[in-house]
């Protein structure tokens, strides 16, 4: 793992102890009954290697899962806990993880035991074979179909499509990824979702591995049905990132391309309906809106582009930056 | 705990001032005569025994109010007065209060009497429990019609944010300084502080205090004030509920107006193509155009507000560290206590790896919430 070190600060932190090989990263909420096994499975799984560390996230649970953390950092100098003061959602749970992290690769997964920290072994190795995400698909999933699996399926087929990285379970927050790409991708909302769309932008290499998975022992699913249609509308929010990062005003005016050729034939319609019945026609009216849309379309094109040029992110620049690490 | 209470020291001010209880009294539209008032808070901020101040912040050009404070200031240390040039309104005159605040303790008042300040020490007491106390008036003695504007705002205000205030009017409200430091003040926003804090993860309480006597007499105000509270909550609203994702508000509301849209259209076409009802001088046809291109435009208005998002995300936090448990490795001497530019990261570096000379008991506690230097001053009192 020796990547050649350009941060600044990383120098700093390196003299006195080398940066860490692995951090996990796992959001906690509300699962005190999952802590002592959990930790448990991951020290036997990670006893053969050296340098590591696990950073929980308490996300503002109410239960005594942070008294159960600390117990356990206490215990073990390989235990981080990092408190949220309030309940932040699991992908900001999981960026404050990521954020604090030191270890060069760096390992999610989620705190209810349905992921088996003994897979974590295989996702190291395909890190140092040169991949800079590593995601997990659950063979066999320990859940009901119709109610679980069936829209698991569908929104992973949607997301494969829309977003134009096929992953076959979006939904396994086991994933490896190396620091310098996970860093850079923006995350907030519930985008963890769709991390592995964000990180082709930086144009990383992806590779898949089958985990196992386990059905729930302790503590309440927090996951249902209803997400369907925040999940789409968040599926269209990446679309547009996906496609805008670039330049935005060539999407927002192709999109009005098609009302500017409704508007035309709008026009064509009215002109030959006054023609053949010498009536005023509405089919004008129709034609103003759908231009000016066009225009509308166009114009948010122009603010689009006015906000880009303060992101520092763009795709270029997140290429280069992969090219540093192994280029 | 040591070393964190060494860092707090090094970006606040000296321990004496940080004990001080700084007291904000924005003037503003509404107003009572300044002598009354100051003379009155300073009598009720005089039993609570402890250093205080009180800052008077002008809202623009009140000659009289000056010149007032002016006489005051002279024999009184403990006032400070600060105009602003013009008027910016409350929120932005408590920011500048803040500025100017030496203590780490925040009392607001309003600029005219709302609470009876012989109660105040109750406050005080309620603070040690939690991170923010609010007053609320109670008993109640105002006439029907205040009572009852004041319970619709709060019954609304509650509704939104799922906190449970009785009087969210009451702007007599006592807080540390890390509380504010996490909201961002702007606008009309400083009358749902305890909302925002309570959101951002603060424990609110409310505290009952006599309402004073001359907030008793009926208020009734313009019709243009009403309608700048309605959309004060209307904003507070969308902060609350989409700041974070701008697509879910608009583009639900974009897919709704689309879809029964292209509905009504697409039925005047199909009546046209099969059943012959000419389409060209149906108004119906229209409609439906007119509402499926103002479900795109709201649309695109989302997504706009989605590459705002996108594109300030690296800056701005959604969450807050309330601390970070960290054991075992050496915890004395942060290489980087008074380093600015090494940030948090630095400062939490002293890691599972450390030198283990320590006694395992010891904890390494670290209050950085971000990479902002200035945030390593701020620490979860009393816990």
């Amino acid at each position: 793992m020796n990547h050649p070190h350009i941060e600044l600060d990383r120098e700093r932190t390196s003299e006195r102890a080398a940066r860490l090989e692995l951090s996990l990263v796992v959001p906690m909420f509300e699962e005190e009954d999952n802590v002592w096994p959990l930790f448990q499975a991951i020290d036997a799984a990670l006893s053969a290697y050296p340098s590591w560390e696990v950073l929980f996230v308490d996300d503002g649970s109410s239960d005594a899962t942070l008294g159960r953390l600390v117990v356990l950092a206490e215990r073990y100098p390989q235990v981080r806990v990092v408190a949220l003061q309030t309940n932040a959602g699991q992908t900001p749970a999981m960026v404050a993880g990521i954020e604090h992290a030191h270890g060069e690769t760096i390992i999610t997964m989620d705190g209810d035991l349905q992921n088996d920290p003994a897979d974590i072994p295989a996702f190291l190795r395909e890190i140092e074979a040169g991949y800079d995400i590593v995601v997990g698909y659950r063979v066999n999933r320990q859940d009901k179909f119709l109610s679980r699996k069936l829209p698991s399926y569908i929104a992973n087929r949607l997301i494969g499509w829309v977003t134009n990285v096929p992953i076959r379970d979006n939904g396994c927050s086991l994933k490896a990824y190396r620091r310098s790409v996970i860093q850079n991708i923006p995350l907030y909302s519930e985008l963890h979702r769709f991390i592995p769309a964000m990180a082709s932008l930086a144009g990383s290499r992806l590779k898949e591995i089958p985990v196992r998975h386990h059905a729930r022992i302790h503590g309440e699913s927090k996951y249902g049905l209803s997400r369907t249609l925040k999940v789409i509308l968040d599926l269209v929010v990446v679309r547009m990132l996906l496609t805008t990062l670039g330049r935005p005003i060539k999407l927002f005016a192709f999109l009005g391309v098609p009302p500017l050729l409704l508007s035309m034939l709008f026009v064509g319609m009215g002109t030959y309906h006054v023609y053949a019945s010498s009536k005023p026609s509405i089919f004008f009216g129709a034609s103003i809106l759908w231009f000016m849309f066009a225009g509308f379309s166009l114009s948010v094109g122009i603010l689009a582009e006015l906000f880009y040029s303060h992101v520092d992110y763009r795709e270029s620049q997140l290429a280069s930056l992969t090219k540093v690490y192994h280029g | 705990m040591a070393d964190a209470s060494a860092t707090t020291q090094e970006n606040s001010a000296s321990e004496a001032d940080t004990d001080t209880l700084s007291v904000l009294v924005p003037i503003t539209e509404r107003y009572d005569p300044v002598e009354e008032l100051y003379y009155e808070y300073k009598q009720g901020l005089e039993q609570l025994a402890r250093p205080y101040e009180i800052i008077f912040v002008i809202d623009g050009d009140r000659p009289d109010v000056r010149s007032a404070l002016e006489v005051l200031g002279h024999d009184d240390p403990h006032l400070k007065v600060v105009e602003l040039s013009r008027a910016y309104g409350e929120a932005t005159c408590l920011n500048v209060g803040l500025e100017h605040a030496k203590g780490e303790l925040i009392l607001t008042l309003p600029g005219f009497r709302q609470v009876d300040v012989r109660e105040l020490p109750k406050l005080l007491h309620a603070l040690t429990e939690s991170d923010m106390v609010v007053a609320c008036r109670f008993p109640r003695e105002d006439g029907f019609f205040n009572r009852l504007q004041s319970r619709i705002f709060s019954s609304v205000v509650n509704r939104i944010s799922g906190l449970r205030l009785e009087d969210a009017g009451c702007t007599v409200r006592l807080f540390s300084k890390r509380v504010i430091r996490e909201i961002d003040l702007y606008g009309d926003v400083h009358r749902f502080i305890p909302l925002l804090a309570y959101r951002h993860g603060f424990d609110v309480t409310e505290v009952r205090v006599a309402q004073a006597k001359a907030d008793q007499t009926p208020r009734v105000y313009s019709p243009g004030i009403y309608l700048r509270r309605v959309l004060d909550l209307l904003n507070i609203y969308f902060l609350v509920r989409f700041t974070k994702k701008p697509f879910r508000f608009f583009g639900f509301i974009g897919a709704v107006l689309g879809i029964v849209g292209l509905a009504i259209a697409g039925w005047t076409v199909f009546e046209r193509l099969f059943m012959g009802v000419p389409l060209s001088d149906r108004p119906l046809f229209l409609i439906g155009t007119v509402l499926l291109i103002f479900g795109l435009q709201i649309t695109l208005v989302g997504l706009i507000g989605e590459i705002i998002i996108f594109s300030s995300a690296k800056t701005k936090k959604e969450y807050v560290i309330d601390r970070i448990y960290q054991f075992g490795g050496a915890t004395d001497a942060s290489p980087s206590a008074g380093d600015a530019s090494a940030g948090s990261r630095a400062t939490t570096g002293q890691d599972a790896q450390g030198s283990k000379d320590e006694s395992p008991g010891t904890a390494g506690v670290d209050n950085t919430a971000t990479s902002d230097p200035d945030r390593s001053s701020e620490q979860r009192l009393a816990r």
